[in-house]
């Protein structure tokens, strides 16, 4: 059949190009464009949560101990489960004018946030 | 009106163009998210740089700046961050802007948007000390 008869052709069901156009392509675009919004919505939370993390540590040097609270009220704040949200502390007892680095991490994304603590 | 014809090439211009749609979306999304990683880096380095300048006997200037900022982007992805602009607008502020390469400069289709439209993404950030 030539390329002008196939398309001229408009032989066929229209329950099937519903179900396959109307239904299956909408629903398949929206299972995606959900899965992007939540991997968006993860990555924008460990970025916040490390640089909130980050500064919390070089302001006071005693809060690596207050971490999990931290944690606890960034999870309530974007409104994850509990326990969804790890903060990691590299190294956990920083000295002043050292680097102190905060990685965040929710499933398999993770954000890193490095600052220098007050000299 | 006639309305003869396969619905065939509406459908398969319909997915080419939601195919183009979805990746000029992601491709926005990764320049918001490479944008957010530089800033978390600009306000770390003007923080830093503004707690330099309270040190006694410390002359900050451009070489310093940029030695700091190699430290502090160690951990971010992609190609090298550079210190574009550095000045001190008062005594006890510090101003820094830095760039990085659009890391999606080279992909074929957002490539071509991006390599005249947005060859590098900056961010600027101040800092004040007291």
């Amino acid at each position: 059949m030539k390329i002008r008869e196939i398309i001229r052709d408009d032989k066929g069901s229209a329950i099937i190009e519903f179900v396959v156009l109307g239904l299956l392509a909408q629903c398949l675009i929206l299972t995606f464009g959900l899965g992007a919004l939540q991997l968006q919505r993860q990555q924008l939370s460990v970025t916040l949560a490390s640089r909130q993390a980050v500064r919390l540590m070089t302001q006071d040097v005693g809060a690596g101990g207050r971490l999990d609270s931290l944690s606890q009220d960034l999870e309530s704040s974007f409104g994850l489960s509990e326990g969804t949200l790890t903060l990691t502390v590299r190294p956990e007892n920083p000295e002043a004018g050292q680097m102190v680095s905060v990685t965040a991490t929710i499933d398999a994304t993770h954000a890193t946030s490095t600052m220098r603590m007050p000299r | 009106m006639n309305d003869e014809g396969s619905i065939a090439p509406l459908a398969i211009l319909g997915v080419m163009l939601s195919l183009v749609l979805g990746l000029v979306v992601i491709s926005a999304d990764q320049v918001f998210q490479q944008q957010r990683s530089l800033n978390t880096v600009s306000d770390s380095l003007a923080l830093d740089l503004a707690d330099l300048k309270l040190q006694p006997k410390t002359k900050l200037d451009f070489a310093m700046a940029v030695g700091e900022l190699a430290q502090l982007s160690q951990g971010l992805h992609g190609p090298a961050v550079s210190l574009a602009q550095f000045w001190q607008p008062s005594e006890s502020r510090v101003s820094v802007r830095i760039c990085q390469q659009n890391r999606l400069r080279w992909l074929p289709l957002t490539g071509l948007l991006s390599k005249s439209t947005l060859p590098d993404v900056c961010v600027t950030s101040v800092a004040e000390n007291r």
